[in-house]
């Protein structure tokens, strides 16, 4: 509780005796990075893995997680505690340097280096942590009910550095930069224990839409590819995305929902034929409108068995 | 080598057709697709035996023939009288 002019000194200092189970977090694993402000509530951590698995699969961006795992070094440039020498000779700690730290990963190689490096340059992002006994780590902090705490991400300055090329003895090397304020590792550390590996919550991967010819009147053909190395997606889950309920059809004009009345399986093209519904007061009148295609979003993806993808949307005629 | 296209899912709401309409529709998209298997699956019904649309009634299709009725343009003028006690019914306890 704080107090008009009264100072904290002696009240604030801790004992300094412990227990048999103490807490010694091992090396850092891998990172993921959570929504601004979010703070997850002992609710959400009781059931860890339901609240990482749906954050993942959030259907905008800003309430989604990005995680990075595997981490396989640290290059630990943290700043030194700053030190005044007085002038008899002393030296006065003035404060703690901040973390500075470089991970390098090598799983997802350029495809995530790619990817990561949209996450530069946003301002601070706030992260959690994990270590190799799946300890996650982050800072306490009160939830909105103001009244209990919660685990939040820790502010950093992230940075995905540019890969470095492999030379006759390294194979090229990819790494994140994390720059962040210590009390939120020390005072204020937040941790909980997983009870499962928590790289098994992976990142998604993007679907990219292309069109197979010319739209002909409601009737669009479309490829899907996984986004980083262009794999079709058509030989895995031709037997998922062969339902309207897979995707959407938006009028470009207006952002209506057009109905899709039919999909099929196409093997000619190892793609889907969608038939719009040329009845719906929303398709485009003319032969020249536009409409927008995609997936339907992760979550429903996954409740289709189509699990850690996400649509990008293509933008054709309606034909 | 060409691969017939005979593997379609259908939006529930394509019941709105009748077989005709359905074959007459998809028939050009899916020349190989068995159209009236789908159809028989989804339950449309031919227009053969779909119910006829039920006769025009006069009355409805031109009100302006028959409303309002009579008498009602003098009830209208009374409604200072009557008006508050229509809306309090509507809006009151049952």
């Amino acid at each position: 509780m704080a107090t008009l002019n009264e100072i904290i000194c002696a009240t604030n200092i801790k004992n300094t005796g412990f227990g048999e189970c103490v807490i010694d977090p091992g090396k850092i694993m891998g990172a993921i990075r959570v929504p601004r402000g979010k703070v997850y509530t002992q609710a959400e951590l009781t059931a860890l893995r339901a609240t990482l698995e749906a954050d993942r699969l959030a259907a905008l961006k800003a309430n989604r997680i990005f995680p990075i795992h595997n981490f396989v070094g640290v290059t630990d440039n943290s700043e030194d505690v700053v030190f005044e020498t007085l002038e008899y000779g002393s030296q006065k700690p003035v404060r703690d340097g901040n973390y500075r730290l470089t991970y390098r990963y090598t799983d997802g190689a350029l495809c995530l280096s790619n990817a990561l490096q949209t996450h530069n340059f946003g301002g601070l992002t706030s992260w959690l942590f994990y270590d190799d006994k799946d300890l996650l780590l982050g800072w306490r902090k009160l939830d909105a009910t103001g009244l209990a705490y919660g685990l939040a991400g820790i502010p950093c300055v992230f940075h995905a550095l540019k890969w470095r090329q492999a030379t006759g003895s390294t194979s090229p090397i990819y790494s994140v930069y994390f720059d962040f304020d210590p009390k939120y590792f020390n005072k204020y550390l937040g941790f909980v224990q997983a009870d499962f590996p928590l790289n098994e919550i992976t990142g998604l991967q993007n679907i990219n839409l292309s069109q197979s010819g010319a739209s002909a009147a409601g009737v669009i053909k479309l490829i899907a590819k996984a986004g980083c190395d262009g794999a079709n997606l058509y030989p895995l889950y031709n037997g998922q995305l062969d339902t309207p309920t897979a995707w959407t059809a938006i009028n470009a004009a207006t952002g209506n929902v057009i109905t899709i009345d039919s999909v099929a399986v196409d093997a000619n093209i190892s793609g889907f034929t969608l038939t719009l519904d040329d009845a719906d007061a929303d398709y485009p009148a003319t032969s020249g409108g536009l409409v927008t295609i995609n997936l339907v979003d992760p979550a429903a993806l996954d409740a289709l068995d189509v699990s850690g993808y996400e649509g990008i949307a293509i933008t054709t005629t309606r034909g | 080598m060409h691969k017939p296209v005979t593997k379609i899912s259908f939006n529930p709401k394509v019941k709105r057709l009748t077989v005709e309409q359905f074959i007459t529709r998809f028939q050009p998209i899916y020349p190989e697709a068995d159209l009236q298997a789908y159809a028989n699956e989804l339950g449309l019904i031919s227009e053969a035996v779909a119910p006829e649309a039920p006769p025009a009634i006069p009355s409805l299709v031109d009100g302006a023939e028959c409303w309002p009725p009579k008498g009602e343009e003098a009830l209208t003028e009374e409604a200072p009288a009557t008006s508050s006690k229509t809306s309090k019914q509507k809006g009151g306890k049952k």
